[in-house]
């Protein structure tokens, strides 16, 4: 019977899965809210990843958790932090991945790698202050009352951003209530939004080291205009997997992989 | 064989000791003991900290905060007397709102600790200080003996002997102490008097099981405290801590100290004077990251831990220069930042993981 | 020093410089909305003043000793030896009043230094690292000169500046005044200023000349004592400027103390501000309210406070910063130079205790006869700062002062919330009337 490896990231907003055979060949995934039981829902997340690929739970030879919730999943045989499951997640589509960014729903990170090692150097994570995360954007979308989509295609048309000078995501909020009342253009505030959100994750990605392969994981490297943004910024083009939102999960199911070996 | 602090400070007062809540900082602990006064430091004790929110604002550090907080409470009714040293900014000002705005009624002793680089002049300041910390003692009809300073001055040499043969025995075994007892130990020396710490850590050393397996060893650096969730953690990830840099402990214990000086003040100005660097008295960055890499080196450390309280100034000036300096020396290091009266957070967990992972 | 260097230094200065205040001061006419009342005409002395200062100081490097130095420390002791003194705590407040200040801070940030450090240090190490100036270059240091009188801050960030341009740091270590100044703490900074005379005669090669030195604080106390008539101009009903006026005029008295033109500056100040007073020229038409202000500026929002402060027709007339400068004039003495200077800078506002400034306060509000304080908490000055929750219970309680606290930082524009401060300003001008 074919071997199968489990990757199950619970994230504070989304609890994703990701099967791979031993050939490390990407098999299944699935995507699912955390809701308020992350146990509960990555059990969901599992079976329905499971069922998609018509292959039974006792397949699953070694699955590793990784995440905020991480430690909740009872049935994983390890636990590991997701700097490390995004590193080698990223390693997987991008084998000279040097620097790694990950801005997540609640949290953004950055990684410094080495890839012949295959061993995370350095990393800094924010886990205090929306601004700099998915959140950020979420909120200013709301704000707007515009959809995320509508967003990023208005921001991608600006030629040039209006700068949002604050720190803090209310008092930005309070700051692009005030542009729009005195009815400056809405693209070039939502460009200037989105650089905000790329100043705020820079410091973090200088201090691991900007080093190519520069590689863009989680949800948010599926925004072009933050693509974007940091590419004005940093000078290098962020290289994005195909699905960034289960790099995570992926590189917890390689290393599932890897664990059974040792 | 340690004993726990409130019941500890309640004995002593039963002996007809007076309690002193120190500040954090550099003091001379052997005058205070020589007028019957009990060094109590005030780090973290179990208070609501939002006791200091109509007096300090948000981005002043909880040290600061609790300590506030701290003297608001029946809690305080057990100290006779405070000591403020002087360290830094938050620090200083808040020694004088608490003496100037009637934050306390007990007397308030204050001790300037001189900044580097130390000359002749440092010297002669010392002796001043500490004489007039003398004679304020006595003012406060709580005169010194300089004979039980001198004993209270062997009694610490000893102390920073065991402390240092501590450090040394973990640093060759596979299996030594787990953090959480580790951490109890480091504690007590905060509120102990020498000759009853020398007593806890010779238990420590000789009788205590030493059964906790070593996976990693780490320096530990930084102002806070040795923080029960701290060294929870530590002890459910096997890392035990090699070596210390911290303000709390081995920051405050002298390179150069002798058991029966002559003179007890020149003793204590030579204690002050060689103490290792600290941010809080102005030390060189060259040879705060010199004194870090030694340390690292002689324990067989994997790398270095900064635990460092938000929004303290002079840790995280030196912090860059000092993780470059790391970096050039390849060896690995984390810095999180804490907050007094507050777990650890889950963030914070998951970057220690994530560094233990990344270690060879 | 090399001498091509100092050939150059002395032609800018002597050659160069006149024409260049007298180009300054003409000024390009600007297409500025006139303010209510007539601005100050000495604005564009100022103006050259800064700008030959700053100038100047480029081509000091090499031709003179530099020092750079903070804002507390005995300046005195440097003029005695020559050397060309820079403020960064000055130029960081430029930056910041040309609204650079965030981004340089982010340089520093993206160097590692914590988002929470205070601005001016984090401004003048994004200086450094970005090569960044509004006044073309700084020149290097030879020298940092700091005292801790004003904070511990300036330790820790001269200790990183002295590592990054390999220079020594003289530190003036002056123990904080939880009550009267001891006997013990002033012997300590008179041996201190002993010491110092000896390194920077080790360092110059040269020999320290008392005289000079005696003559350098006669000329700092009177240009104080100039300061303090200056500000007390503003006791007047109306005031004849606010305080974001004296805020400006502030660089003379902090960096150019102990020069000739610091005190000939100012005696043209107070002879403008003299001759306003006699002819009743108010800076705020109609002024109703007025107002004390405790801690630093913000400097990046001067003419937005003046606006909004002009609108409710109030003033700032006292502020226990500019007061900084004129409080401890008593204490200097050229005929005991030494121990006087070292009582005076030990015996300044920010190293004194909160019961000290708390009664200075309350005096400054009685002379100047104002409605209300306006208390800056600064985020990024911790001495200036805490202690202002206690101090603004106490004096609107026990001496009916009211007070309005207003958070925000000195000189990172990043940290202040503009519609925020501005409705609570209002509402709080508004309930004085």
């Amino acid at each position: 019977m074919k071997k199968y490896f489990a990757g199950i990231d619970i994230g504070s907003l989304t609890t994703k899965v990701v099967l791979i055979d031993e050939k490390t060949e990407l098999v299944s995934s699935c995507v699912v809210y955390t809701g308020y039981d992350g146990l509960s829902a990555a059990k969901e997340a599992l079976e329905e990843t499971l069922k998609k690929a018509a292959i039974s739970r006792d397949q699953i030879q070694q699955a590793i958790s990784t995440g905020y919730g991480r430690h909740l999943v009872t049935f994983a045989n390890k636990a590991v932090t997701e700097i490390t499951c995004h590193a080698h997640g990223a390693l997987y589509f991008f084998p000279n991945a040097r620097t790694v960014l990950d801005i997540g729903g609640q949290d953004s990170k950055a990684i410094g790698l080495d890839p012949v090692a295959r061993r995370v150097i350095n990393f800094r994570m924010n886990d205090k202050c929306a601004a700099g995360t998915g959140r950020f954007l979420e909120v200013m979308a709301q704000r707007l009352r515009i959809g995320m989509d509508r967003m990023v295609e208005l921001a991608l048309k600006a030629k040039k951003a209006l700068e949002i000078s604050s720190v803090c995501t209310v008092f930005a909020e309070t700051e692009v209530v005030s542009m729009v009342a005195q009815n400056k253009p809405v693209e070039e505030i939502l460009k200037g939004l989105h650089q905000a959100v790329v100043n705020r994750v820079y410091p973090m990605l200088r201090d691991v080291g900007i080093k190519e392969e520069f590689v863009m994981t989680g949800g948010v490297a599926k925004n072009r205009a933050i693509l974007k943004a940091l590419e004005e910024k940093v000078g290098i083009p962020p290289k994005v997997p195909p699905d960034p939102q289960i790099t995570g999960a992926l590189g917890a199911a390689l290393l599932a992989l890897e664990n059974k070996e040792s | 064989m340690i004993p726990e602090r409130s019941s500890y400070i309640k004995q002593k007062k039963a002996e007809g000791w007076k309690i002193c809540g120190v500040t954090p900082g550099f003091y001379p602990k052997e005058i205070l003991l020589g007028a019957n006064l009990l060094p109590v430091e005030i780090w973290d004790p179990a208070v609501e900290i939002s006791l200091a929110y109509p007096h300090l604002q948000p981005t002043i550090c909880s040290i600061a905060k609790i300590i506030i907080s701290f003297l608001k409470t029946d809690a305080a009714n057990l100290i006779d007397v405070i000591f403020v040293n002087h360290i830094c900014d938050s620090l200083q000002n808040l020694g004088s709102l608490i003496h100037d705005f009637g934050l306390s009624n007990k007397p308030i002793l204050f001790f300037y600790n001189p900044k580097e680089p130390y000359s002749s002049s440092t010297n002669l300041y010392l002796k001043d200080i500490l004489k007039s910390l003398i004679s304020g003692l006595n003012q406060l009809n709580m005169p010194v003996s300089l004979e039980k300073v001198q004993e209270h001055i062997s009694h610490t040499a000893r102390n920073y002997r065991l402390i240092s043969k501590l450090f040394e025995m973990q640093s060759l075994a596979q299996t030594f102490l787990g953090p959480m007892e580790f951490g109890k130990i480091i504690r007590s020396f905060g509120y102990l008097m020498p000759l009853d710490f020398n007593t806890s850590i010779d238990w420590v050393i000789n009788d205590c099981p030493k059964d906790f397996n070593i996976r990693y060893r780490l320096v530990l650096s930084g102002i806070f405290p040795y923080q029960h969730s701290i060294m929870e953690y530590l002890s459910s990830r096997h890392v035990t801590i090699s070596q210390d840099d911290s303000l709390f402990l081995r920051r405050r214990i002298p390179k150069t100290f002798s058991d029966e000086p002559e003179d007890p003040i020149q003793e204590l100005i030579n204690r002050y004077l060689s103490l290792p660097p600290c941010p809080t008295r102005g030390s060189d960055l060259e040879h705060r990251a010199e004194h870090i890499i030694k340390l690292v080196g002689e324990s067989n450390s994997q790398g270095v831990l900064f635990i460092c309280t938000k929004f303290c100034e002079p840790e995280y000036f030196d912090l860059p220069y000092l993780k470059d300096s790391l970096d050039s020396h390849k060896i690995p290091h984390l810095v999180l930042e804490t907050e007094i009266g507050e777990p650890l957070s889950m963030a914070n967990f998951t970057r220690l993981d994530a560094f233990l992972e990344g270690l060879r | 020093m090399s001498m091509w260097a100092r050939m150059r230094y002395k032609a800018v200065k002597d050659l160069f410089l006149p024409f260049f205040v007298r180009y300054v001061q003409k000024g390009k006419k600007r297409s500025v909305k006139r303010p209510p009342s007539p601005p100050l005409r000495i604005n564009k002395t100022l103006k050259a003043l800064i700008a030959s200062h700053y100038l100047l100081a480029r081509y000091a490097e090499g031709a003179v000793p530099v020092a750079w130095v903070t804002s507390g420390a005995p300046v005195e002791l440097l003029r005695a030896f020559g050397y060309y003194t820079l403020y960064p705590e000055n130029h960081s407040a430029l930056c910041a009043a040309q609204k650079m200040g965030g981004s340089l801070c982010s340089f520093a940030e993206e160097k590692g230094y914590s988002q929470d450090l205070c601005s001016y240090a984090k401004i003048d190490l994004g200086v450094h690292y970005s090569r960044k100036t509004p006044v073309g270059r700084l020149p290097k240091p030879d020298l940092l000169f700091a005292s801790n009188n004003i904070c511990q801050t300036v330790l820790y960030w001269y200790k990183v500046l002295s590592k990054a341009y390999s220079i020594p740091l003289i530190l003036f270590d002056t123990p904080y005044n939880y009550q009267s100044l001891r006997p013990e703490d002033l012997s300590y900074m008179v041996s201190q200023i002993h010491e110092i005379i000896h390194q920077l005669e080790r360092l110059t090669k040269k020999d320290f000349d008392p005289e000079i030195f005696s003559k350098t604080l006669e000329i700092s106390k009177s240009t104080c004592e100039t300061w303090k008539d200056i500000l007390y101009c503003m006791q007047a009903t109306p005031a004849p400027a606010t305080i974001f006026d004296i805020f400006s005029h502030m660089l003379p008295v902090v960096s150019l103390r102990g020069l000739p033109v610091a005190l000939r500056y100012y005696n043209l100040l107070l002879h403008e501000l003299r001759e306003r007073v006699e002819k009743k020229i108010a800076a705020v038409p109609n002024e109703r309210i007025r107002l004390l202000w405790d801690n630093i500026a913000i400097w990046y929002k001067m003419r937005d406070l003046s606006n909004i402060l002009m609108q409710h027709k109030a003033n700032i007339v006292a502020a226990t910063y500019t007061n900084a400068w004129a409080e401890t004039i008593p204490y200097m003495d050229p005929h005991n130079p030494i121990e006087s200077i070292a009582k005076a800078y030990s015996l300044v506002v920010l190293n004194n205790n909160l019961k000290h400034r708390l009664n200075l306060i309350y005096t400054l509000a009685k002379e100047f006869k104002v409605h209300g304080i306006l208390m800056h908490s600064a985020r990024s000055c911790k001495p200036y700062s805490v202690g202002q929750y206690d101090m603004a219970r106490i004096l609107s309680s026990q001496y009916n002062i009211p007070c309005l606290i207003i958070e925000a930082d000195i000189a990172d524009e990043r940290y202040y919330s503009d519609e925020q401060n501005r409705t609570r300003l209002e509402a709080f001008l508004e309930s004085l009337t």
